[in-house]
This record gives structure tokens, sequence and C-alpha cells, in this order.
């Protein structure tokens, strides 16, 4: 019996381990990359608390879409609150040499849009904003309903603590959220929020950001490797 | 001083030479193409290894007749196409970091997503890049295309394991391939469901070539009798003929290699499972080696790209 498994290639060192990775590769959801179709705009929207990375990330994603897809791609930022955010993303655009338009109130974004119709890929930057107030979040929703992005990224860093973790997705769920982006693996060992997440919330993770250089350290997600990065806590290895 | 933008600055600038990231990079990259492969072949012949059930050692085989091709001196490329389960990397201890997702996306050249096995053979894993071929624009595919064709130009074989039973993926691999070998086992069910296997490609219109290996057999004269039997009930049925490649014995050494995560080519290799498929990389490739395919100078990428989109 045991040879007929054998033989029919399951194996038997670390099939414990094989095993609980598939198992938790099932658990976990993923979207793969960003969708584009060129010659119709689609907008890109990234949200989340403040200093989780929404901008490099965005950076990253805009360079690679650029540079590997050779896609047309666009900037919005409503961004105007916290102090150097504009000028941060106006050094990446005279890097990449994009279209950024900075939209200042909601109504401010069908204009932006309209400058950019000629883009395949239009992401949207958004102030960082607190969990904890209810008039940002109203604020941010403002913002995407005139946007109507076709793919909503809540970027969470990962070395965020497991108790505001629920909170956080509870409260930016006031906006329609169809995308985890998880930042900062590279400063936690810890990657436990990625299964509470899946245990919790039926929406897929695109993107990890594993470092801060731009745009190499940016990666779509995989079940695999999630379920790897998981389990490498585990064994105690470095992933 | 460098900051995070370093490389975006790199890429902004070939960009801007007219250059495609694929060919970005400084002399440690070139270096590195060069290593991938020692020498230039012609182009490469693809051996799809697939089966309708699962279970009957088709990845242990694509494996270990990979390596046994090397020993032969050809330069080889492992293609697991197995979309479920990774099951190459497992039973050779390997772990690739990318696969072909990453290039279909652009985001890594197709040499760095090759890792290297034992015996000079490369490894790619394909994630579930491929079946995204189909979901590309033109432009894109073209691109990533000729990147596969890196492939074809520079290695002697690509053996590409695909999941097992009969999905549309698989289909798109068998008859995109210059052959397949259906793998099966003495079992009636393993029997019933090759015959299975080359039954939907014989309803296709493309003509595929295939061809039987019968593992985990007691004998050769197991090996011989069943392998008859299919290709008899191919022939009258479905009109269909096929090559009897040959068997592989039942041996202890194998289930042995795969709990040490080794190719039992390499750590037992003059075990009779080891010799059976060192004979069957020499029949294959003394087989007279397809230009391509009768009539049809096009590409494997191509043309699976092709059947993805259909």
């Amino acid at each position: 019996m045991n040879d007929e498994i054998l033989d029919r290639g399951y194996p038997r060192s670390g099939s414990m381990g094989q095993l609980l990775q598939r198992s938790l590769a099932s658990m976990v959801k993923v979207s793969g990359p960003i969708e584009a179709i060129p010659g119709k705009t689609r907008v890109i929207a990234l949200i989340g608390p403040t200093g989780v990375g929404k901008t490099t990330s965005l950076v990253k994603m805009a360079s690679q879409y650029t540079y590997d897809h050779g896609l047309k791609v666009g900037l919005i930022t409503a961004d105007t609150y916290r102090i150097g955010a504009v000028e941060q993303l106006k050094i990446f655009r005279d890097i990449i040499d994009l279209p950024l338009e900075v939209a200042n109130q909601p109504d401010e974004i069908p204009d932006a849009l309209a400058k950019l119709s000629d883009r395949d890929l239009v992401f949207l930057d958004t102030a960082g904003r607190s969990p904890q107030n209810r008039r940002q979040i109203q604020d941010l929703r403002a913002f995407l309903e005139a946007s109507k992005p076709a793919e909503t990224h809540l970027v969470i860093s990962a070395t965020t603590k497991n108790s505001d973790l629920l909170p956080i997705v509870a409260k930016f769920g006031l906006v329609p959220i169809n995308r985890f982006l998880f930042t900062k693996l590279d400063e936690t060992k810890s990657y436990g929020l990625f299964l509470n997440l899946a245990a919790h919330f039926s929406i897929p993770v695109s993107y990890l950001s594993t470092g801060q250089k731009v745009p190499d350290d940016l990666e779509s997600a995989s079940p695999e490797k999630i379920a790897e990065l998981v389990l490498g806590e585990a064994h105690g290895r470095p992933s | 001083m460098e900051d995070q933008a370093e490389g975006l600055r790199a890429l902004a600038r070939e960009a801007r030479q007219g250059k495609f990231p694929f060919e970005v990079a400084g002399p440690a990259a070139e270096a590195k193409k060069a290593s991938v492969f020692q020498a230039p072949a012609a182009r490469a012949r693809v051996v799809t290894v697939t089966s309708g059930k699962g279970g009957v050692g088709k990845s242990n085989l694509s494996i270990n007749l990979s390596l046994a091709l090397c020993r032969l001196g050809k330069q080889v490329i492992l293609f697991d196409a197995d979309l479920g389960l990774a099951n190459v990397d497992v039973l050779m201890g390997l772990s690739p970091r990318y696969n072909l997702q990453h290039v279909v996306y652009g985001m890594k050249p197709i040499h760095e997503v090759m890792v290297d096995g034992p015996e000079g053979l490369k490894v790619i894993a394909s994630g579930s890049g491929i079946s995204q071929l189909a979901n590309l624009n033109s432009g894109q595919r073209e691109r990533i295309l000729s990147q596969f064709s890196l492939l074809e130009d520079r290695a002697d074989y690509i053996v590409v394991d695909t999941g097992a039973g009969i999905s549309r993926n698989v289909l798109a691999f068998v008859l995109a391939a210059d052959e397949s070998l259906v793998v099966t086992t003495p079992e009636p069910t393993a029997r019933l469901d090759a015959y299975g296997m080359v039954k939907v490609v014989s309803q296709e219109k493309i003509q595929a070539r295939l061809s039987l290996v019968v593992n985990q057999v007691r004998d050769e004269r197991e090996g011989d009798e069943n392998g008859e039997l299919i290709r008899t009930l191919a022939q009258r049925f479905l009109n269909m003929s096929l090559d009897y490649l040959g068997c592989v014995r039942r041996d202890g050494h194998v289930s042995q290699a795969v709990r040490e995560q080794t190719p039992f080519l390499l750590s037992y290799p003059n075990s009779p499972a080891a010799r059976d498929v060192s004979l069957l990389a020499g029949r294959l490739s003394a087989t007279q080696s397809l230009e391509g395919r009768p009539g049809d100078g096009s590409r494997f990428f191509s043309r699976l790209a092709a059947f993805f989109s259909r």
C-alpha cells in the first residue's frame, strides 16, 4: 500500500509541510496582476491608512505597466493634504515621463480624467486616511465615486498590528474595496495577517511589495508565495 | 548617492534609448544570459508528457527522462506546466522563485525565470502564466512569444510536464507539441484513461503525434502487452496510429528517490527504472526528429497561444 502511494508520486518526506502549504494556499485568493485593456481607460485607485506605501506602490505599478507592458499610463493624485505628497509624485513623474493630474476636490476628477482619456491605465493616489476618522473616509468616498475605479486596492502594511487589522478593513470597507495590496513584507517576519484576512474577507490579494526599490520590489501575489511566507515563519527559516 | 528610484532611472534611460526591458541590464546580466546555454542548437523538439489518469508517475518520468536526455548530451528545458501541483519542484528539491507568469506580465525576462537543475537541465515553472497568453493584446503577445522563441532556438528539447486529466489546457499543450508521450500503467483504469486521452486528441482536426509509455510494469513483457493493446485499440477504433515507445519497470528505488527528493536517475543510476528511462531517452532521440511539424514552420509557443485563445 505504501509503495503504491509512493509510486503515485506523493513524497513522504516533507509531506506534512507540503500538505499544509497546499491547504494554506487554497485558503488564499489572489487576483493576478492588474488587468489592462489597451484603448480603454481603466482607473486603479489605491487607498489605505497613512504611511503604508500607497504612493511607492503606485509608482512601482505605473512603471511596470509603462516599461514592461508598453501601456499608456497616467496618474492622478488626490493627496493634496500631506506636505510634499504631490512633489514626491512629480519627481517620479519626471523620471518616467507620465502625465500627472492633481485633483484638490472630488469635482476636479472628471476634468483630470478627461485630460487622461488617451491612457490605458490611470492610477489614482489618495491621501492616507485614519480609519478612525469618519469624515476622512467620507471624503475618500467622494473621490472614488467621482473617479469610478475599475479596481480599488486597499494597501495594508504587513507590519500592521493584528488588533488593528480588522478595524482598518471594516472602516475602509465603507468604500467598495476589491483588492488587498500588502506592503513592507521585508520589514517583518510574521505574515499571519494574510490568513486572518483570508478568513474574514473574500477579497483577493493583488500584489506584494517586498522593499523600497522602484519598480523591482513589487510582485503579483500567488497563493503559493503567501503560503510559503506564512510557513517560512512557522519553520523559522528566512524566506 | 543611491536612492530607491535608481532602478527606475536605469529603466527610463534604456526605454528612451528604445531598448526593451527584456534587454535591460549591464554586464552581469549579459554574462548570465550567455551562460544560460552553452551551445546554440537548432529549433527545439517539444515533447509533452501527459496521462489520462493522475498518479501514474508522469511528473517523475518527465524529470528523469529530461535528465536522461541531458546525459545524452542534449540541452534540455523542463517546463512544468502542471498548473495545480508544483510536482517538479518537489521531486527535484528545487524551488523556482519566479514562474512564467512573471514573463507574461513582463516583470522578468525569461532567463531569470529558468532555474538550474542537475546535469545542466533547465527548469521553468509555468504558474498560471501560459493560459494568460490568450488575454494579451497582439503587441504584448508578440513580444512575449519572441522571448519564448529564445528557448526554442537554444535548446534541443523542451519537455513539458502537463497536468493530469484531459482539460482544455492539457489538450492545448498536446496539440501544440511536436509529439506527446501518453503515460499509463498496466492498471485497467489507467489504460482506459490513456485511451480516453488518445480519443480526445483523435477528434481534433490537428494531427498530433502520440507515443505510449507504460510505467510501473512487472517486466518488459507486461509493458509490451499493454502498449500493444492500446496501440491496437487506437488503430482499430480511432484510426489513430500510436507508437509504443517502451516501458519502465516497477522499482523500489523510485519511491526511495522520491522520499529523498532526488531524481532516481541520479541517485540510483543502475536501478531497473533508471536503465529503462535511459533506454526511452535513447529511443526518443533516435526517432527521426521532426522539423517542426509537417508542413508547418510555426513555433510551439505561438501554436500554444493560438490554442488557448480559440
